[in-house]
């Protein structure tokens, strides 16, 4: 741990020595400040208490590393620009949600998240958004345009004009200072410092990969490169990663309050919000699923197996023994990195497939089919009742490449999104007393069509070559 | 001649305790608990000298009740205390206690043919050959999930099999000795472990059946499989543990398993919040040189699945009946 804090801090201080332009102009203007010579620890940032300048040495102690007070600066700048987003349930006097917002351009819109906003805009009639601004001021909300692909949403309240933010459309290069601010678990405001780290390479939704803390309810708030200027719009919807945050770029913000027209509770009704807003995230879905080339095959224990369907997807492989229950299972997993949020607990565009092929060790073929049928079945769904239908199924032994496998195929529509579909296939098949292959895809918020093709393909490129 | 009376005592499982005969016109019986009675009964609501029957010259009967407060019936309707009822045959109830009476003049049923109870009369050898089933069973299962701890895995299995057993024919030898006042241990043991041992093997048989032969309903035959043995295992039980009648039990057994099917296919979809995440994965698969019919085309499975699409809307029409999305402002 204290290592890993030294890394950071080395990312901090590297981050500091390349400042340049405005960047150097904020730095001359954080130690404005301070006295000269003042320096500030992370405690000191909280309490408000500066302490002695610390000794440099080759590997200081965490406690007593020196931060700039840019941190400070930036969240004066940025603090009268900034909201709190709640959203509430019904006529309820507490949130159910909450994320944050900040002012962009001079027609007094505020810049969110998609996702944190997404149960107001699928559910109008059953949540309301409300504003909460640094002065305590509050009122209603009202959502004017989403970019579900880009995780991005545009509300105005009316009457409430903060003043806008500065805004960048290039990204910041890898390693330069950056700073997160929002509303981290309801604690009030906050401000974060880390470093930006480019363009995430293997993902398919355009993000900037944030070295630094972004945590629940900053979702929304802006992303400031050194100079104090919104680089793009923070992204928290992964709890179990630590220190690592994403940004969408600020680039997609202009495209987006050109549609902002009308608020939605004006203009459309609820299933023209939802048609629109699956519209969208089937066409980030057609860039997974456009690839007509023939999918990149892994060849394991004797199967020819489809593993990279696409740019989009990253495989791995691993071996395990089993001993006790004497089988030895190689695996190949793909998947494509994240899908889009339709609302909080809603992920759609994701596809995942795993193959396990199965080795026996001195069974006897009736005990090997068994241990392959336990080994099948034994693979869970997640999805809740109140965004699914129930999956219908098919399945037949069908003729693949060499070999006969049982193919089951299930599909389920989401309850609230008619074009939207959950596919899961499962592929078992033995081919001899001691081999075998379960292969298990699923396909999550899809076009049927494109769906069923895509299986099509993964199913063309199976083979059993002995 | 003179005519016949006969009058029988019964107990609660309708077996004859008393059997008292009379002949002659004018011949009589008189009913209750006084030992001055001709047919002396232990029942607290009857009275010491409760009912009378006087056999008459044209081979009736005259049943007088003697003036008692709870009464006398008469083929469950009660009889005037004054006149009597005159009766060919008949069954009193005296207090709690029932009482037949018939004369010559009663026609007798022609006789049944007589058919050998095979489940009576093989019972020992049923109840052994259901067992060995059942246990052959619950060791083959274990040994197919593989070689390790197998002598632990069996015994668990054998002993949770017996004890599933037990608990079933204790429940029924219960109902029998209640209703017909014989445990029939063995017999219930036979239909039980016959029905359960038939079951579990043929269901894995034809399972091995559906695959070496492409059965493709497999799933609604097992299930009718499963239903007809319910069936079979629910009469047969019903029909040696109560006096109810053929037509009755087959009723009964007819209706409650379906219905206790029922209870618990909603529970389990209905109740279950995992249902949305349930995949059929078809049926089992063995090793390929056991199938024998040949496999279906790719392109023809894949055309089926298309045909998914409309099962998939049905669902999702049937979850949205169920349960509206409510905040829909058209």
């Amino acid at each position: 741990m204290r290592r890993l804090f030294r890394k950071l801090l080395c990312f901090g201080l590297g981050g500091c020595l390349v400042l340049t332009g405005a960047d150097a102009a904020m730095a001359a203007e954080d130690h404005a400040v301070e006295p000269p010579g003042a320096q500030i620890t992370p405690a000191a940032v909280a309490e408000g208490v500066v302490p002695a300048p610390v000794e440099g040495t080759e590997e200081p102690d965490l406690a007593e590393q020196p931060l700039s007070n840019a941190a400070r600066v930036r969240l004066d700048r940025a603090r009268e620009s900034i909201v709190q987003i709640r959203g509430f349930f019904s006529k309820a006097q507490s949130s159910a949600f909450h994320g944050s917002g900040f002012a962009v351009g001079d027609e007094g819109f505020i810049v969110t998240n998609y996702h944190v906003v997404a149960d107001a805009v699928l559910h109008p009639q059953r949540y309301r958004l409300e504003y909460v601004t640094a002065d305590d001021r509050t009122g209603r909300l009202h959502v004017y345009a989403v970019d579900v692909r880009n995780d991005l949403a545009v509300v105005k309240a009316e009457g409430l004009m903060l003043p806008p933010m500065r805004v960048r459309t290039d990204i910041p290069r890898q390693g330069a200072r950056a700073y997160s601010i929002g509303f981290p678990l309801n604690l009030g405001l906050t401000i974060t410092e880390g470093v930006a780290n480019g363009l995430v390479a293997s993902g398919f939704a355009q993000r900037i990969h944030y070295t630094g803390a972004i945590n629940s309810g900053m979702s929304g708030g802006p992303a400031l490169d050194a100079g104090g200027t919104v680089y793009g719009i923070n992204v928290s919807v992964n709890a179990a990663r630590q220190l690592v945050g994403f940004v969408v770029p600020a680039r997609h913000i202009e495209p987006l309050l050109k549609r902002a027209r009308k608020p939605f509770d004006e203009a459309l009704s609820a299933q023209q919000v939802r048609d629109l807003v699956a519209q969208q995230a089937l066409a980030y879905e057609a860039g997974i699923f456009e690839s007509g080339a023939t999918p990149a095959t892994q060849t394991l224990s004797g199967y020819m197996l489809p593993a990279r369907m696409g740019p989009a997807f990253d495989c791995y492989t691993v071996g395990s023994s089993e001993a006790e229950r004497r089988l030895q299972i190689e695996t190949i997993s793909c998947a494509t990195p994240a899908g889009v949020l339709l609302q909080s607990d809603l992920p759609v565009g994701q596809v995942q497939f795993e193959h396990r092929v199965i080795r026996g060790q001195d069974l006897h073929p009736l005990q090997f089919a068994q241990r392959v049928n336990d080994v099948a079945r034994n693979y869970s769904r997640t999805g809740s009742q109140r965004n699914v239908a129930p999956f219908a199924c098919r399945d037949a032994l069908v003729s693949l490449d060499g070999f006969d496998a049982r193919i089951s195929t299930c599909a389920r529509q989401y309850r609230l999104f008619a074009g939207l579909y959950d596919l899961a296939v499962t592929v078992t098949s033995i081919n001899s007393t001691q081999r075998a292959v379960v292969s298990q895809l699923d396909l999550q918020g899809v076009d049927f069509e494109t769906g069923t093709q895509f299986i099509r393909r993964y199913l063309g490129a199976m083979r059993w070559i002995r | 001649m003179d005519p016949l009376m006969l009058v029988e005592v019964l107990d609660v499982h309708g077996h004859v305790q008393i059997r008292q005969r009379v002949s002659g016109a004018g011949g009589q019986c008189r009913i209750g608990r006084s030992l001055r009675c001709d047919v002396t009964i232990d029942d607290t609501f009857a009275a010491a000298e409760h009912v009378q029957l006087t056999l008459q010259q044209d081979g009736r009967v005259l049943v007088q009740d003697l003036h008692t407060r709870n009464g006398t019936r008469v083929d469950g309707q009660s009889i005037d205390a004054e006149n009597g009822r005159l009766i060919v045959h008949g069954e009193l109830q005296i207090g709690r206690t029932h009482v037949r009476v018939r004369t010559e003049e009663a026609q007798l049923p022609p006789e049944r043919p007589f058919h050998r109870d095979v489940l009576r009369h093989y019972r020992t050898l049923l109840a052994v050959a259901g067992l060995l089933l059942c246990f052959s069973f619950a060791a083959f299962l274990q040994w197919t999930y593989g070689p390790d701890q197998l002598t632990r895995r069996i015994l668990i299995a054998e002993l949770t099999t017996a004890a599933a057993l037990a608990l079933w024919v204790a429940a029924w030898c219960l109902v029998s000795r209640l209703t017909a006042g014989a445990w029939l241990v063995r017999i219930h043991l036979a239909i039980a472990a016959c029905c359960v041992g038939l079951w579990t093997w043929g269901y894995w048989l034809y399972g091995l059946a559906g695959f070496a032969l492409q059965w493709r309903w497999l799933g609604p035959f097992a299930v009718l499989l499963a239903a007809l043995v319910a069936l079979a295992a629910a009469f047969l039980h019903l029909r040696h543990a109560t006096h109810l009648k053929r037509t009755v039990s087959l009723l009964l057994a007819v209706i409650v398993p379906p219905v206790l099917g029922g209870v618990w296919w909603l529970t389990d979809q209905q109740i279950d919040p995992r249902t949305v995440n349930r995949v059929e994965t078809g049926a089992q698969i063995f090793p390929p040189s056991l199938r024998l019919a040949p496999t279906m085309n790719p392109a023809d499975y894949l055309a089926d699945i298309e045909r998914l699409q409309r099962e998939a809307n049905r669902n999702r029409q049937q979850s949205l009946l169920q349960s509206p999305i409510l905040d829909t402002d058209e």
